[in-house]
């Protein structure tokens, strides 16, 4: 069975993260002041060329379609064209979902804007990219909560294993809408420092590992588990991946409600908290992954309020969703035979 | 007419987030569709429906004909005169 | 590898199991008609299920106070009786669920999004059933399934492409069983998406016809259970291929070459180790709009040369039901297959002017079906083709 590895990678998210080194040249502790981490977008217009096309689109969209178009983009400015587009998002279209539902009530189902109901599929973004590639090869959108991203690598990684494809691109998803943020809040989810976050983070995933940034060993959804389970789940990967538990440098946790669970990973293993910089969304975990392959191809590590030079070789990436989905994943530095 | 048609032309920039056009660039007798003048697509039709409907009161009810009256900015003016109750 | 399709669990407005689907389908008596329960403004026929959620509640021995999507019970109602008929039990089993939706809680979204929007109390927690994964979730919890879920949302191939994850889950992952399949209800958000698109038929729809104009929309689910080896109940035929591609054209029309659907067929044809010739019958995406129709016809012009294959369009029996079709006509063509029995279309009258073809209307026994072809297209460019045979 062959192995996968990540080659390249983009990331659109709370921080300075997108075509810039400048979330890791300074540590930025979360803006406790604020419960909203919304993402630092970039000029799309340099990103998103075609006006006609670009013009449309709502925020999540281009998140979306940005990030998976600079992941593609060669050190000469050609595109790669994979061979798969796989795509992720726990909302969807979630603010021209609003956006037409208040057409729909305030027009009394009369004078609707046929863009808004167009956008507001889960495809839209991977469709886009699609699109905007000329790309006529396998294009799916996966839409499950916590499980959404992992779901989208895991098709990923079969196809990849299998050999019916060599490389695809994995992006991950959500936008911050006020009507979701103030359902939540009128329900108490923001109390006790919990933050809303957004952004998108895209994976070129391959079977080649020369030029890559690490291997995607093992991508695991948990369903109906216990916070001592998940701690053994994080051992078990390893296992199953001739790692010792001790071999785990790092666990990156994005954990929304589940104390538990947290407390039990980091009695066990050394954590950081990735979520801090992300804020909670449904495919915040993509925003792990990508801390993840940051760490490992730079070779810096956390060390308290800092980064340290320290080269890492096993990071697992541990989510939960709204303590209904969690997942781990787990990346090994690519070994250089 | 001619402030019927300056007024189109900022109603289809809003309505269609023609974000790079100014009413200047928009020549009221060039087509709307295809590669030549403004390249809109049949989304946008349907978004030109819409407008016709919120500001004019105009319903287009069928597809077809609605590719007739918008040849240019120039036909929708006259397709609004000539129904606008 | 084989992979049997092992069960079934059908509900539309024909009916809210296999068997009485399968009775309207062979009495060509179609589901679409006036809209009775859903309130709207829009006089459209549709493929409404007549029952109300708490009917629906009822039936499945739920807790009739408590609110669930529609998404969720016609969910529950298909994949149960799909997990009955296989024989299969959950609990003793690795079973994953892959399910297709393109609206998830919409039902339950609008209402409440309505109270909000307008400034009243509401229960807020039924929000949260909006996220399509919410309704997989809810048919998992029902059926008790929780090795594997997850679902897929691409508008109108949704369930098309959960059957391709299911089967490389079933073969990769060490499953005993996937249950596969989709679910979308009727509601107020879809009816009004597709007036504003300006597609929606005012009468009943006419695939293939000249005089087509536009779809009606229906709801319902379709759930397949898929297993490597022949089901202890049945085994109705083996899913043989299937291809996914993108027609990277627009993001609502397909192309006029029909580039898309040529790829996705002829993709599932070579993954299935055949030949154009080798399939007896199409159930095509047919939703009876003038650019589909006319576009899919191209394709397979484009792929099966002068030797089209039978082919017709189950859609004016059931309405388009969007994320569900492709499960709900991954099932048709099950029971097409055990029965050897093709299903018509009807509304038919005038081929098509730009192409002439003639799709099947009348009911077809002892038809000599061994392979068949099943399409679903989306918005966003996404189209599936799934091949089944005995």
């Amino acid at each position: 069975m062959k192995k996968v590895f990540i080659a390249r990678t983009s990331c659109i998210s709370p921080q300075e993260s997108f075509r810039t080194n400048g979330f890791f040249s300074s540590w930025k502790a979360a803006q406790a002041e604020t419960d909203q981490l919304h993402a630092i977008e970039p000029d799309y217009k340099g990103i998103i060329t075609d006006a006609g096309k670009r013009r449309r689109m709502a925020h999540l969209i281009k998140m979306g379609v940005s990030t998976s178009l600079d992941c593609l983009t060669l050190p000469d400015g050609n595109l790669l064209i994979p061979d798969a587009i796989m795509s992720a998002t726990a909302m969807g279209g979630l603010e021209d979902t609003e956006k037409f539902l208040r057409c729909i009530i305030d027009n009394g189902e009369d004078l609707l804007n046929p863009s808004n109901f167009i956008q507001s599929t889960g495809n839209t973004f991977g469709g886009q990219t699609g699109l905007l590639l000329g790309h006529h090869g396998y294009n799916v959108t996966y839409a499950h909560g916590g499980y959404s991203m992992e779901s989208a690598l895991t098709d990923a990684m079969l196809q990849l294993t299998s050999g019916d494809i060599k490389d695809a691109l994995v992006t991950g998803a959500d936008e911050i809408t006020a009507t979701e943020y103030e359902v939540m809040r009128k329900m108490g989810f923001w109390r006790g420092g919990r933050q809303m976050g957004e952004g998108s983070s895209s994976f070129l995933l391959t079977t080649e590992k020369e030029g890559s940034v690490c291997e995607l060993a093992a991508v695991s959804l948990l369903h109906e588990t216990t916070p001592k389970q998940i701690a053994n789940s994080i051992e078990e990967l390893a296992n199953s991946n001739q790692l010792k538990a001790t071999d785990i440098d790092l666990v990156l946790t994005g954990c929304d409600c589940d104390k538990a669970a947290e407390k039990e990973i980091s009695d066990r293993f050394p954590v950081t908290d990735y979520k801090q910089w992300c804020g909670q969304y449904g495919t915040k975990s993509g925003f792990g992954l990508w801390i993840g392959t940051q760490l490992l191809s730079r070779g810096i590590a956390p060390k308290g309020n800092q980064w340290e030079q320290k080269q890492l070789k096993n990071i697992a990436i541990y989510s939960e969703y709204r303590q209904n989905d969690y997942t781990l994943m787990l990346l090994k530095m690519a070994q250089i035979n | 007419m001619d402030n019927l048609i300056e007024q189109l032309k900022q109603q289809i920039i809003d309505e269609l987030n023609l974000e790079e056009t100014t009413p200047a660039d928009i020549d009221p007798a060039a087509p709307l569709f295809g590669d030549k003048g403004l390249g809109l697509d049949s989304i946008d039709a349907l978004e030109l429906v819409m407008l016709l409907e919120k500001y004019y009161g105009i319903k287009i009810p069928e597809p077809k004909q609605a590719k007739e009256v918008f040849t240019s900015v120039n036909s929708i003016a006259e397709y609004i005169k000539a129904n606008k109750k | 590898m084989a992979t049997h399709v092992t069960g079934l669990g059908l509900v539309s407005s024909m009916g809210l199991d296999v068997q009485n689907n399968w009775s309207a389908l062979l009495a060509k008596r179609s589901g679409i008609g006036p809209l009775t329960r859903l309130q709207t403004r829009h006089n459209v026929p549709a493929g409404e299920i007549k029952e109300t959620n708490a009917e629906l509640a009822g039936l499945l021995g739920l807790d009739t106070r408590k609110t669930y999507s529609r998404t969720a019970l016609l969910g529950m109602m298909a994949a149960k009786e799909a997990i009955n008929d296989a024989g299969i039990d959950p609990s003793r089993m690795k079973v994953a669920l892959v399910s297709g939706t393109s609206v998830g809680g919409m039902d339950l979204s609008e209402q409440y999004f309505t109270d909000l929007h307008e400034g009243r109390r509401t229960h807020l927690r039924y929000l949260f059933e909006h996220d399509c994964g919410a309704s997989t979730f809810r048919i998992a919890e029902y059926l008790g399934i929780r090795d594997f879920i997850t679902t897929i949302s691409t508008a109108c191939s949704s369930s098309a492409n959960a059957v391709m994850m299911a089967d490389r889950l079933l073969h990769s992952q060490d499953f005993d069983a996937v249950v596969v399949g989709g679910t979308d209800p009727l509601c107020k958000f879809t009816i009004n998406g597709f007036t504003s698109l300006m597609i929606l038929d005012h009468e009943q729809c006419r695939p293939f016809d000249d005089s087509r104009n536009g779809l009606n929309l229906g709801e319902g689910a379709g759930f397949l259970v898929l297993q490597r080896e022949p089901g202890k109940n049945h085994s109705y035929c083996n899913l043989l291929g299937y291809a996914n591609a993108n027609d990277a054209f627009h993001q609502t029309a397909t192309s006029a070459n029909g580039e898309g659907p040529y790829l996705a067929m002829k993709g599932a044809i070579e993954k299935a180790g055949l030949q154009p010739a080798d399939i007896d019958y199409v159930n095509a995406h047919g939703t009876g709009t003038g650019n589909n129709d006319l576009s899919e016809s191209t394709a397979m012009g484009r792929l099966f040369g002068s030797q089209l294959p039978p082919f017709s369009s189950t859609k004016v029996y059931t309405g388009h039901t969007l994320g569900a079709c492709g499960g709900i006509e991954a099932a048709f063509c099950a029971m097409m297959l055990k029965n050897d029995t093709i299903i018509p279309t009807f509304n038919f009258k005038t081929p098509m002017h730009e192409l002439a073809v003639r799709p099947e209307t009348e009911v077809k026994t002892n038809a000599g079906i061994k392979t068949i072809m099943s399409n679903s297209f989306g918005f966003g460019g996404n189209v599936s083709s799934l091949i089944f045979g005995i």
